[in-house]
């Protein structure tokens, strides 16, 4: 090879290297020297302009990003319903334990309208239901509310229209941290791959509590998700299946679905001020006429 | 006690501080096993959160169910989860009729937690996500 | 031959899409002591100190209470900010009392005679060379945090065009612009410039905000004095 002055050469970006490269090949004697060096820089940058994560939409990457709304394909009757036909998890006795006692917890009456329901509220005197406060700790499953994914290249974040954490999905290949260093939260520690079309995510340090059809989790249990897209882009279908071998006897599985939101559609935000005394209430009994 | 138990004592008190300040109510006021029609008209419909609400008259007239008649509070969901089944702030006004199916509250007020209204052009809008037990989308494959 | 092989590089090299046209201004991004330039904004006369004093007054009981800071406060946050970007739209997260921005890479805002107005407004964004213009309107003037830094305030009228631009790939330049004939004489501009968080920089729940705490409603009390 014909020995050239290269400026560019002393430069280390890559750029600067190919730039080197092609007047290394352009001078080089013999010719096909030069043309088979053209040949495996063009080849080289080809793959790094490819190299960066798969564009969603591929075969390789579902397309998540935008909006998604729950929907009740089993016709349940009532939110609270929506995972009466869902596989009911089977647990240890000792999960069995801990759910039955969330369950006593729970059953506590709050308010004084349900502690005597035999005593109907008079005109202009609403029922207080809550306490007000706006804060919800969000979740890994969606509610009522839509939800939105956005996938950058190394990481899916998934936001609710209700308050709540997000949850960050890191796409990196990072691993999860130790337990002992993870504040557990209602949407844990994620981290995901794609998986022939499928998005994969692997969550950890969730915070103590139930789990949809009597199911219990600790921050040591494992959640795996699949997100899968249908063929014609409208329906999301995530596969949920928890694992621990101290709470399940076998893993816990069922599916979510979910509808794309129309073209053109925004985010809502879900306002809620604590001050408002409103917020406590549900029903207020109008006044009746004579 | 190894090192990770405190932060595991830490996770169950926000998981038990989150259940006790939750926003979000139950429906146990209600009698959700009863679907009931109430034909009437609109007086006031407040587009707010943390419900929207729609009061509806119901005068006695032939074929009115005398068990609806009055003036009723009607509660929907939340703006942000009734616009994502097509409501907005101008789907009702005053002085529209209204024919709605929803779940009476258990102890006799006149309180109903909406299911759904029918449109004029028999379509439904519902309040959230469910729907009737006799219905549901088949999942694509 | 060489002829060729240029010709064959060029065609090797056109026919293979770009992974990425656009700069990508993903990240963790975060705001340091220096990171901001605000001058003083000019104020229409009618902007008086009894409206700014009232102003004010509703700002603290929007944070006394908790409520969703909204724009521009979230974009001032002591934590770092999330900003992924899809190919059909652009989320900003935040680690404090704040909802997301949606920045929707589409043409027009939507029908405002629909669209409820929050506390981030609705933003429509695109890509000039290498400025992303961010163009939002539909604020709720009555809801969060509404001062702007310089001066002035949000109400339901304002416009904010915002200019997203890499300096480096560790300084992320943000010029915000607003303006609303009942507030601002000229339009009002400033710059901050986020940093980029360390790359293994994991997302936080926020910081607790309990609008029942009695000791923070305190501290927060127009009344209170200071002290232990």
């Amino acid at each position: 090879m014909e020995n050239s002055n290269c400026k560019s050469c002393e430069t280390p970006s890559n750029r600067a290297f190919a730039f080197c490269i092609l007047h290394f090949a352009l001078h080089a004697k013999p010719p096909i020297l030069g043309v088979l060096l053209l040949l495996t820089l063009a080849t080289t940058l080809a793959a790094q302009r490819q190299s960066a994560a798969p564009a969603p939409g591929t075969a390789a990457v579902p397309d998540l990003e935008g909006g998604w709304v729950r929907i009740d394909i089993d016709g349940s009757g009532s939110f609270n319903g929506l995972a009466a036909k869902f596989p009911r998890a089977v647990l240890t006795p000792a999960a069995q334990a801990a759910v039955a006692e969330q369950g006593k917890r729970a059953a506590q009456p709050r308010f004084d309208f349900a502690r005597d329901p035999s005593k109907p509220r008079p005109a202009g005197e609403g029922y207080v239901v809550t306490d007000g406060n706006c804060s919800l700790p969000g979740g890994v499953e969606p509610n009522s509310a839509a939800f939105h994914v956005v996938q950058s290249r190394d990481q899916v974040l998934i936001v609710r229209e209700n308050p709540g954490l997000p949850r960050t999905i890191y796409m990196d290949g990072r691993a999860h941290p130790d337990l002992s260093r993870l504040t557990p939260t209602a949407v844990g520690h994620s981290t995901g791959r794609y998986d022939a079309g499928t998005l994969v995510v692997e969550t950890i340090g969730l915070a103590q509590g139930n789990v949809t059809a009597g199911g219990w989790r600790t921050p040591e249990t494992r959640l795996t998700e699949r997100y899968r897209v249908s063929s014609d882009g409208r329906r999301l279908t995530t596969t949920y299946t928890w694992e621990d071998a101290k709470i399940y006897v076998k893993p816990h599985t069922y599916q979510i679905v979910a509808e794309r939101t129309p073209p053109g559609s925004w985010a809502f935000e879900s306002w809620c001020d604590s001050s408002d005394p409103s917020q406590r209430l549900s029903i207020v009994p109008p006044a009746q006429k004579e | 006690m190894n090192a990770r138990a405190p932060l595991l004592i830490v996770g169950s008190l926000i998981a038990v501080f989150a259940a006790t300040t939750s926003a979000h109510h139950s429906f146990a006021m209600f009698d959700m096993d009863k679907d009931v029609t109430y034909k009437g008209v609109v007086t006031e419909y407040k587009w707010s959160n943390p419900h929207v609400h729609i009061t509806v008259e119901i005068k006695a007239e032939p074929g009115v169910d005398p068990a609806t008649v009055g003036i009723w509070d009607v509660e929907g969901g939340s703006q942000n989860i009734m616009g994502r089944q097509g409501w907005t702030r101008a789907s009702f006004k005053p002085g529209d009729p209204i024919t709605l199916v929803g779940h009476p509250m258990r102890d006799g007020s006149k309180g109903i937690s909406l299911f759904y209204v029918i449109l004029p052009d028999g379509t439904r809008m519902y309040h959230d996500i469910a729907r009737p037990k006799s219905e549901g989308a088949p999942p694509k494959p | 031959m060489r002829r060729a092989a240029c010709i064959l590089f060029a065609v090797v090299i056109s026919a293979t899409p770009s992974a990425q046209s656009s700069p990508d201004i993903s990240g963790f991004w975060e705001l340091s002591f220096d990171s901001r330039r605000v001058p003083a904004a000019s104020l229409l006369p009618a902007v008086t100190p009894a409206v700014l004093a009232k102003r004010t007054e509703h700002d603290a009981h929007a944070i006394r209470w908790c409520n969703f800071l909204g724009l521009p406060m979230a974009m001032d946050s002591p934590r770092p900010i999330n900003i992924r970007q899809g190919r059909r739209e652009i989320v900003i997260n935040f680690e404090t009392v704040a909802t997301p921005r949606h920045l929707y890479f589409r043409p027009s805002h939507p029908n405002m005679e629909i669209f409820d107005p929050t506390t981030n407004g609705d933003s429509i964004a695109r890509w000039e060379g290498d400025t992303l213009i961010v163009d939002t309107i539909g604020f709720d003037g009555g809801k969060g945090v509404t001062m702007i830094p310089g001066g002035g305030y949000r109400t339901s009228d304002s416009h904010l065009i915002e200019r997203f631009r890499l300096l480096n790939d560790a300084l992320l330049s943000v010029t915000s612009t607003w303006q609303d004939a009942k507030v601002f004489r000229t339009p009002h501009t400033y710059e901050f410039r986020y940093v980029r968080a360390p790359r293994l920089y994991e997302a936080q729940p926020p910081l607790a905000c309990n609008p029942f705490d009695e000791q923070r409603a305190a501290f927060l009390s127009p009344s209170a004095t200071g002290g232990r």
